[in-house]
């Protein structure tokens, strides 16, 4: 069975994939970076960017190894062309284009956004029972850089129902760590500590809750979090304080995201919702949102943990997906574009205001 | 791999700036009040500078970049988001906006593998979050925004390197901006003894 082998370097992670042409994922490689990073204290896009070049051969070696596969193997090759932080996207492409032409491989430009919306058509590794997406769905996608719901109805197919005004979830989770001095990355030890907290203790703001549309914004809890924690005074917090203000504002988050999701699956009449991006690593989340799925009567597609924070098998199965329909990206077209918004043609210059 | 050792060396400052010039401490009430202190800012800014925005998380950095990005001309329906995670938004307006947040970033050496030099060579204005993480990458013409304060207020401190006519622009149109939030502080909150 041929396979595609997916890359993907848009911000901090180094990762490659093998997937096979019917969706079996034979490897997926990331070279996480969280032992540099933690030593600062936050990601190091300068470390990151650094690492790309020096890790994505080994990294590319790696998934062909782990998938046993030689370069003949190959159907094509799928790399992440945005949105993303423009010099780590040149680092993917270029290595992409350089294996294409070795090894007389097509080339197939995939949206990062579009990757993470497709991802749970992959089946679950370990539970290869559990449903995969299958479109018409609503798709919430929330990760340290997006959180937007699209509604799915086929590949290529996309509406934005909402998006952020302001942060995204999981800048909004890293920031509220961050301001209690939990470790990086702020997004799990929030998840980890919150079991020990009580989630109504302290009533942080639900942004947008009230509001009739699917956007969301996180930035006033950031500064509730912050209010709060000046009005209790400078004295140290005990674990038990940390557990309720973290339980609390994960509690605050994970309401609006489970509602517009919900509100959004009723709107656009869908029997299916698809949790998916970095933050759907969320206990909380993903208990949350499947009680409420389970309610409304609607199946909960939960994409599988290790597609769902920056990952290259999300990449090559949005690559086999346009290889089966014949969609290739020519090389002297393929380009990084940062500010790339679903939906936009691949491989064609789209310059938009921004 | 990294050296540690090179974390612990000493930091260049923001406060090593000579010829910082202060130009206007004024309060905003409320977030939407700070976007639009920003906006009324906007015109007086020269075309090609630096806003560098100094504040703790959740002092309103983002929403006092999202009044100057508006005034320059991106429409209401192209969200102004944090731009924290992919460090850069670039808004194609007539004269680029460029929003920067330099919170993930360590010193400069990290903002050349990116290309921020690339982008300050392009011209426009480049609006920095967490300017104190990288100061050396400062330039010397800059408008620096301190935010502080808690609860609903906030006070914004305005100082810059920038040389004259620049200088005298800015300080009026802020003078214009202290005399406005004045008068609506006269009517909405004297008390007469």
């Amino acid at each position: 069975m041929k396979c595609i082998l997916g890359i993907e370097t848009s911000c901090d992670e180094t990762a490659a994939s093998v997937v096979e042409l019917t969706g079996t994922v034979r490897s997926n490689v990331v070279a996480t970076q969280i032992p540099v990073h933690a030593r600062y204290g936050g990601v190091v896009p300068e470390l990151a960017s650094r690492n790309h070049v020096m890790s994505i051969l080994p990294v590319v070696r790696e998934a062909l190894n782990s998938a046993y596969l030689s370069w003949s193997g190959l159907a094509a090759i799928a790399v992440t062309q945005g949105p993303g932080l423009i010099g780590a996207l040149l680092v993917g492409i270029q290595t992409a284009k350089s294996l294409a032409y070795a090894f007389k491989l097509p080339l197939i430009a995939v949206d990062h956004v579009e990757a993470h919306v497709t991802a749970a058509m992959l089946s679950n590794p370990k539970h290869p029972e559990m449903p995969t997406a299958t479109p018409p769905y609503v798709a919430m996608v929330a990760s340290g850089g997006h959180t937007a719901l699209y509604r799915v109805d086929a590949i290529g197919n996309y509406t934005v129902l909402g998006h952020t005004l302001d942060d995204a979830a999981g800048e909004a989770f890293d920031k509220v760590a961050k301001m209690m001095g939990l470790p990086y990355p702020g997004g799990l030890a929030i998840d980890r500590v919150s079991r020990e907290g009580n989630p109504a203790a302290i009533a942080f703001p639900r942004g947008m809750m009230g509001a009739a549309n699917l956007d969301f914004s996180f930035s006033g809890l950031k500064t509730a979090v912050r209010n709060y924690l000046a009005n209790r005074g400078s004295f140290p917090l005990s674990s038990i304080e940390i557990a309720d203000i973290a339980a609390s504002a994960q509690e605050a988050i994970v309401d609006v995201l489970v509602e517009k999701t919900i509100r959004a699956a009723r709107g656009e009449h869908v029997r299916q919702v698809v949790l998916s991006g970095g933050v759907a690593a969320n206990h909380r989340l993903r208990e949350r949102l499947s009680r409420r799925c389970e309610e409304e009567q609607v199946q909960v597609v939960l994409t599988p943990l290790e597609y769902c924070t920056d990952n290259a098998a999300m990449v090559a199965n949005l690559g086999r997906l346009f290889y089966s329909r014949g969609e290739f990206t020519s090389p002297d077209a393929l380009d990084a574009y940062a500010n790339l918004r679903i939906g936009s043609p691949r491989g064609i210059r789209v310059r938009e205001s921004p | 791999m990294t050296q540690p050792e090179s974390n612990q060396m000493e930091k260049p400052q923001l406060s090593s700036f000579t010829n910082t010039a202060f130009l206007a401490t004024l309060v905003s009430r409320s977030a939407p009040e700070t976007e639009k202190i920003a906006g009324e800012l906007a015109a007086s800014l020269p075309a090609n500078c630096v806003v560098a925005l100094i504040g703790d998380l959740g002092a309103g950095k983002t929403c006092f970049a999202r009044g100057i990005i508006r005034a320059k001309g991106v429409p209401g329906h192209i969200p102004i988001t944090s731009p924290t995670f992919v460090i850069v938004n670039a808004y194609d307006t007539e004269n680029p906006v460029f929003h920067f947040d330099w919170y993930r970033i360590s010193d400069s050496l990290e903002l050349d593998a990116i290309g921020y030099r690339d982008f300050l060579e392009q011209g426009g204005i480049c609006i920095v979050e967490w300017p104190q993480n990288a100061p050396d990458a400062i330039p010397k013409e800059t408008l620096f925004v301190h935010i502080h304060g808690l609860g609903e207020s906030r006070t914004i401190d305005f100082y810059t390197t920038l040389p004259e006519p620049a200088l005298t622009e800015i300080r009026s149109v802020l003078t214009q901006i202290v005399s406005r939030l004045l008068d609506v502080t006269d009517i909405n909150q004297h008390t007469p003894p």
